[in-house]
């Protein structure tokens, strides 16, 4: 039954669903921290990213409006979060796991505020598969690739993107010498609290995003926490990856590869207990991050707030 | 020496207060006799499911004679659960609800400490242990389950069928454990596939368990927890599946997808534990809401249910109300 092509295809389609959401979250995460910001609210971004979408979606039945919005209010809700970290130079744990609460409630009470009336909860228009022409008449490729909506593809774009934005730029550089040594860019004349800035914009962009589309992408719907730990799955992504955004998208996949296969596992009624196949896709987390955490190399600079002339 | 005298004055109305307060409050407790009741919920009580049906429960409680006061709160955090219940049953509540399992061994431990205090949690058989002041009020959802899995079997037409739950805690398999029965009780080559995402909110998981069920077969979806099922029914409507939804009747989500749900009135049970209060009755250690006592049963059911195949499952129903079908009720989880 395994061997079935179909159903192969079928699961590495899910496989690239379950992984974009975490994707487009740990790469936002992943230019934050390259810029020396530890940004813990990722869980919270997502749900307030989430929440926008699908209001924006349902006031206009616009799908572009609803993924407008979350990108609006993730650029501003990153700089919010600027101000805390860079700004104020609070610690960045303490104050990114206070930031997240704050951003899990607002989300659940504008969703009160607004729809909390309603006997259920209302679809919205997404988006939907959007096969390519031609490409997606390629045997099995075409079932995998090529049959997802517009935002998976996206998703999959950015990663040689933001590789490229990250190593080919100046800018890039920036980033770079802001999380590993503050004291450059700032001799350069290059303002590294602008530089932190920018990249949490980045980041509270892209988590945004990652929960638009688990809202207009995947489920039409908004249900309370529905991110349901993606946010931190996203942050161990980019430790996975070695802050390098193309790793970051390979542990995404793994992850989504396992959370699918341990589903068609239980649907199948593989003879081994569930509780175990639920366990598959964070013990291949927790694997992969032993195997690869020898060589990981954080940025120097990470959780330091930057003050100049201060050693 | 000012800001000293400034902290006694105010150290001293406190204390002032709070004898104030305790003097006032103390006897009158005492005399009232009308109940005061308090529910907490671990999750949002908007979510159109579980913790949904405890709060409109406890809001119909409320205008219940002999019913005084009911405090709810939603979104106890796990490691807060014991300081919710802690709290009300300081305040002096007489029934503390845990609307969920996971309020069983907190309340366990604190109805030892408050004796005079009623504590009931939501699907905790282990009450049976605890002491007398401890009682499980709980759905009979592997009633309905059977009454779901009867129906998905009758409506499959690939032999295959699917079921999607929460957590694996003992309501939910019993649930799971019902709908394979009742499938089977009506086909017994059908296959059964059941599904366990591993939270109450991932509707998005969820509809990936949906989907998963459907590519391997599967044509009919049931979903055993809420909000989390949203998302198997939407994989049920996108593919054109049938969905069979839980807790209340979800039929307007997706109109040509739900065939029925699962309802449950939970107020069924919270009612008999304060009548039996109220009579100084020897509580009983299980309140159940089920079908021979009403307060559970399957939604009417959609146009595309054929004619005979609604009439079978109401029959079965039937048979259930009057004893006729015992359900088993089973927490391990039974073949597939």
């Amino acid at each position: 039954m395994w061997l079935d092509e179909a159903l192969i295809a079928t699961f590495l389609a899910a496989a690239i669903r379950m992984a974009t959401p975490l994707f487009l979250s740990a790469l936002g995460e992943l230019f934050a921290e390259r810029s020396g910001v530890l940004n813990l609210a990722v869980e919270g971004l997502m749900l307030l990213g989430a929440f926008m979408a699908y209001w924006g979606a349902d006031q206009t039945r616009n799908a572009w409006v609803g993924l407008g919005a979350a990108a609006v209010v993730g650029i501003l809700m990153g700089l919010a979060l600027g101000v805390l970290y860079v700004t104020l130079r609070l610690d960045q744990i303490v104050a990114g796991l206070a930031a997240n609460i704050a951003l899990i409630g607002i989300s659940a009470f504008l969703f009160r505020l607004i729809y909390g009336r309603l006997p259920f909860a209302l679809k919205v228009k997404g988006f939907t598969s959007a096969p390519i022409p031609y490409l997606s008449d390629i045997p099995f490729l075409g079932d995998v690739l090529f049959k997802q909506n517009l935002l998976v593809y996206g998703a999959l774009l950015l990663a040689p993107i933001a590789a490229f934005v990250l190593y080919k730029t100046e800018f890039g550089l920036r980033v770079r010498a802001a999380g590993e040594n503050p004291e450059a860019p700032d001799n350069m004349g290059v303002s590294v609290p602008g530089l932190r800035f920018v990249c949490l914009a980045i980041g509270g962009l892209m988590a945004s995003l990652g929960g638009a589309f688990l809202t207009l992408g995947h489920i039409h719907l908004f249900v309370e926490e529905m991110t349901a730990g993606r946010g931190w799955i996203a942050i161990a992504c980019v430790v996975f990856g070695r802050w390098d955004p193309k790793r970051a998208l390979a542990g995404a996949l793994l992850f989504g590869a396992m959370d699918a296969l341990q589903l068609r596992f239980q649907a199948a009624g593989v003879a081994l207990p569930f509780q175990i196949l639920s366990m598959l896709p964070y013990v291949a987390t927790i694997l992969a991050l032993m195997s690869v955490s020898r060589s990981a190399q954080l940025p120097a600079a990470l959780c330091i707030p930057y003050v100049r002339g201060e050693r | 020496m000012k800001i000293r005298d400034w902290f006694k004055g105010i150290w001293g109305s406190f204390l002032i207060l709070i004898l104030a307060g305790g003097l006032m409050a103390g006897p009158a407790a005492a005399q009232s006799k009308k109940i005061r009741v308090a529910l907490g919920n671990d999750g949002p009580q908007n979510d159109m499911g579980w913790y949904e049906g405890g709060y409109r429960a406890v809001l119909k409680l409320k205008k219940d004679p002999g019913v005084a006061e009911v405090v709810t709160q939603e979104r106890v955090g796990i490691p807060d659960l014991e300081r919710s219940l802690r709290r009300w049953a300081v305040e002096g509540y007489d029934l503390v609800l845990g609307h969920g399992y996971e309020w069983g061994a907190p309340a366990m431990k604190l109805a030892k400490e408050f004796p005079n205090t009623i504590f009931g949690v939501a699907c905790f058989f282990k009450a049976e242990e605890g002491p007398a002041n401890m009682v499980n009020y709980c759905v009979q959802s592997h009633e309905t389950g059977y009454l779901g899995g009867a129906l998905a079997a009758l409506m499959s037409k690939t032999g295959k069928i699917g079921v999607i739950g929460g957590f694996p805690i003992p309501q939910q398999i019993a649930d799971h454990n019902g709908y394979i029965y009742g499938a089977r009780s009506v086909n017994p080559c059908i296959k059964v596939s059941s599904v366990f995402i591993n939270d109450w909110m991932d509707v998005s998981k969820s509809k990936e368990a949906g989907l998963a069920l459907i590519d391997q077969g599967a044509d009919v979806i049931g979903v055993t927890a809420s909000p989390m099922g949203f998302g198997g029914i939407k994989a049920a409507e996108e593919r054109g599946k049938y969905a069979i939804g839980t807790y209340m009747d979800v039929s307007p989500m997706a109109p040509d997808t739900v065939i029925s749900s699962s309802l449950f009135i939970w107020h069924t049970a919270m009612k008999q534990v304060v009548m039996d209060m109220k009579a100084g009755k020897k509580l009983k250690k299980h309140y159940l809401v089920n079908v021979p006592n009403g307060g559970a049963g399957i939604a009417p059911f959609n146009k595309k249910v054929p004619a005979a195949v609604a009439k079978r499952v109401r029959s079965i129903e039937a048979d259930i109300k009057s004893g006729k079908i015992k359900v088993p009720y089973t927490s391990d989880k039974v073949k597939e």
